[in-house]
């Protein structure tokens, strides 16, 4: 990526010289060679970057600005990439917060996901504390047990417990369990890319990525959320929960689950 | 820091043998910060009893007690302070009987903490520093000119250990200083931020280069003056080299490198630290509070979490089928769905409750012996139940009938105090020593 302003002219010298040659060689072969890759792309995918980057953000990963090799890589070859993955109904997106993720249109090719109404919660609930104060006062870092209690603070205690136990009468094995899955929330938000384990797979202790801005989309610009939610849900970013849709989520969440405890 | 001579195990024994235990709350505490002030204006510094009555009224004042009590009160906590060892008692006669008090080396030390530690100031490092580095000149002088044995513990040793040491633990203190004070300013930019967001930047900004600042200072401070003390170290250290009789000094030198080392490591670790922070706080400021500015957003989110389910969506990602190890399939095929129930003959028992099967059966047998009144010869008794299992189970198999079998009766023979004889209980030569149980 650190290459000098004049080769990166050359660069581009070059790169404008094959496709004229490209378009040349289309426009007079007999053979079918109507769509040709723009030299840009194809240094795009040659570059040793590409392979993990793509991988990551077909598994959903948000690239942040903090990662700097990939972060420059995107920024570079942005429009080329782009142009890449809407062949598989895929738009790659830049957030005004200067993050990237791959939003899967309904028609993708690449298959796609939505997060559990815990997982919802447990980023809203990281998007505020992102936000608040308190992150100054450990550098950023706050802990399992930090989140939880806000969780509980902020939102309806009975209804989270619901969640775990449909006749959940408060016990502390279900507030355990609850404890339990936001910790897996925190874990799948920690694969997006949302969050960073400060030691390893160590879960207790994290920093927040501004990726978890994605959380606050409905309330961000106006306090409509409904209309904001509509706008979500119209542009691919976002679905909304129904009944059948929660029990089909709490299915491939739990198979989700098991792959990735075996993988770590 | 002191070198700790004694073991861990020796201290704690020590303490707690002398029951040492120190227990100041704010009024006790105030009051020795006061006899501290007031011992201070004096010359020879001594007090009477009725000057610490005097500044035990002052605190009494201030927490607005009452005014009634206050001589058994001061009594109480000039007590209290004595028990303590912060400040000690005398009665002579030179002084007609009364008694004057005298603050203690841990008097000293606590009120000196609160009192004149709190102010930080690069002047006084300087000058601890240049002390330092004439004393550490004078003792490499001294080195390099050699002599005999008390010229080497006059001139080098005795100056290393007590006065430069003396020093280089002060600096530690002022050091240790500055670090509560940075935790303070990071207490104090929490607070303005969440007083009020916008306006608190800019005096978040203030503290912060201020801090920033005094921390640069002290490490230019230090690095001036620590190449110099370092040369003078290594010098001495040279002079005694061959000389295998100053190896007391030797260690000494030894012992200072390493406490410069720290000094100095900790001022350039204290300056990354507050870097890392410096920037933290910036970014926060950046992202947060612009993203933020009136906190509206903050807000919003807040309730947008607490009616989240009235209304529940979420969001979509990708995500591609991760390949998986094959592996991955096989561990799966271990899980108990997968591999179907277990058969009756491998499930998992308890050890507990396969005993007390074999206990009530044990009783059965035993039952008969108590309701006919017959005699039971453990031996026999052992022989023929045990017949009925394979041998590797008899050992514990015995014990458990041993257990039972005491439990309903006792030897006349055990209170005659005879031995029992030794006596096989199955076919592969282990045995029993018990009378015959006939009493039950």
């Amino acid at each position: 990526m650190s290459s000098t302003d004049t080769k990166d002219i050359e660069m581009e010298q070059t790169a404008h010289h094959l496709d004229e040659v490209m378009g040349r060689i289309a426009a007079s072969s007999q053979a079918s060679i109507d769509k040709y890759m723009p030299v840009k792309l194809a240094q795009a995918i040659a570059n040793p970057i590409f392979p993990e980057l793509d991988s990551l953000l077909r598994s959903g990963r948000h690239i942040g600005i903090d990662e700097l090799d990939n972060h420059a890589f995107l920024m570079d070859f942005q429009f080329e990439l782009e142009q890449f993955y809407q062949r598989y109904n895929v738009e790659l997106i830049r957030a005004p917060e200067g993050f990237f993720y791959l939003r899967p249109r309904s028609t993708t090719l690449i298959p796609r996901s939505v997060l559990s109404e815990l997982d919802m919660l447990v980023g809203k609930v990281l998007c505020y504390l992102y936000l608040s104060p308190e992150r100054l006062a450990h550098e950023g870092i706050f802990t399992l047990q930090e989140l939880f209690d806000e969780l509980v603070s902020l939102a309806d205690e009975s209804k989270l417990l619901k969640l775990v136990n449909q006749r959940s009468t408060g016990s502390d094995l279900d507030r355990q369990k609850l404890f339990d899955k936001v910790k897996t929330a925190l874990n799948r938000l920690r694969r997006l890319g949302m969050i960073f384990f400060i030691v390893g797979n160590d879960s207790s202790r994290f920093r927040i990525n501004e990726s978890i801005f994605r959380f606050g989309a409905d309330v961000r610009s106006s306090d409509d959320a409904q209309e904001a939610q509509l706008r979500l849900i119209r542009d691919g970013e976002a679905i909304k929960i129904e009944s059948s849709l929660i029990l089909d989520d709490d299915n491939s969440e739990e198979q989700d689950e098991d792959v990735n405890e075996e993988i770590e | 820091m002191m070198d700790f001579s004694q073991s861990v195990p020796e201290l704690v024994s020590w303490a707690k043998k002398n029951d040492f235990s120190i227990a100041l709350p704010v009024e006790r505490l105030a009051f020795l910060l006061a006899i501290a002030v007031l011992n201070s204006e004096r010359f020879d510094g001594e007090m009477t009893e009725s000057e610490l009555i005097d500044g035990f009224r002052h605190v009494s004042h201030i927490f607005e007690q009452s005014e009634d009590t206050i001589t058994v009160r001061a009594n109480n906590a000039i007590n209290d302070l004595v028990r303590q060892r912060l400040i000690t008692r005398f009665a002579s006669e030179m002084t007609d009987g009364y008694s004057i008090y005298r603050l203690t080396p841990l008097g000293i030390g606590i009120s000196d903490y609160y009192i004149r530690q709190r102010e930080f100031s690069t002047l006084r490092l300087s000058i601890q520093l240049s002390i330092v580095a004439q004393e550490l000149k004078r003792a490499a002088d001294a080195a390099l000119e050699g002599g005999d044995d008390l010229h080497w513990h006059r001139n080098v040793f005795a100056p290393l250990k007590y006065s430069v040491a003396e020093i280089f633990d002060s600096i530690d203190i002022t050091q240790r200083v500055m670090d509560e004070q940075q935790a303070d300013v990071k207490q104090n930019i929490s607070a303005l931020l969440s007083q009020d967001w916008q306006a608190a930047i800019s005096s978040c900004e203030g503290l912060l280069t201020e801090t920033s600042q005094t921390l640069r200072e002290l490490q230019d401070t230090l690095a001036a003056a620590g190449d110099k003390l370092q040369a003078s170290l290594l010098l001495i250290q040279d002079a005694t080299l061959d000389n295998p009789e100053l190896d007391k000094i030797n260690n000494v030198v030894i012992d200072l490198q390493g406490k410069l080392d720290r000094i100095i490591g900790w001022g350039q670790k204290a300056i990354d630290l507050w870097i890392g922070y410096d920037r933290h706080v910036h970014k926060f400021i950046r992202t947060a509070i612009d993203l933020d500015k009136n906190r509206v957003f903050s807000q919003r989110l807040r309730k947008s979490i607490q009616s989240y389910f009235d209304s529940p969506w979420s969001l979509t990602f990708a995500n591609a089928e991760r390949l998986l190890d094959m592996r991955d399939e096989e561990l799966a095929l271990h899980e108990a769905e997968v591999t179907g129930e277990l058969p009756s003959e491998l499930e998992f028992e308890m050890i507990e409750e396969i005993q007390e099967h074999i206990v009530a059966h044990i009783e059965q047998n035993l039952l008969i012996f108590k309701q006919e009144n017959k005699p039971l010869d453990m031996s026999i008794a052992i022989h023929s139940y045990l017949a009925q299992f394979p041998r590797e189970q008899h050992f514990d198999i015995a014990r458990l009938f041993i257990d039972q079998a005491i439990r309903l009766g006792i030897a006349e023979s055990d209170l005659l105090g005879i031995p029992a004889e030794w006596k096989p209980i199955n076919d592969y030569g282990a045995k029993v020593q018990a009378h015959v149980i006939n009493r039950y």
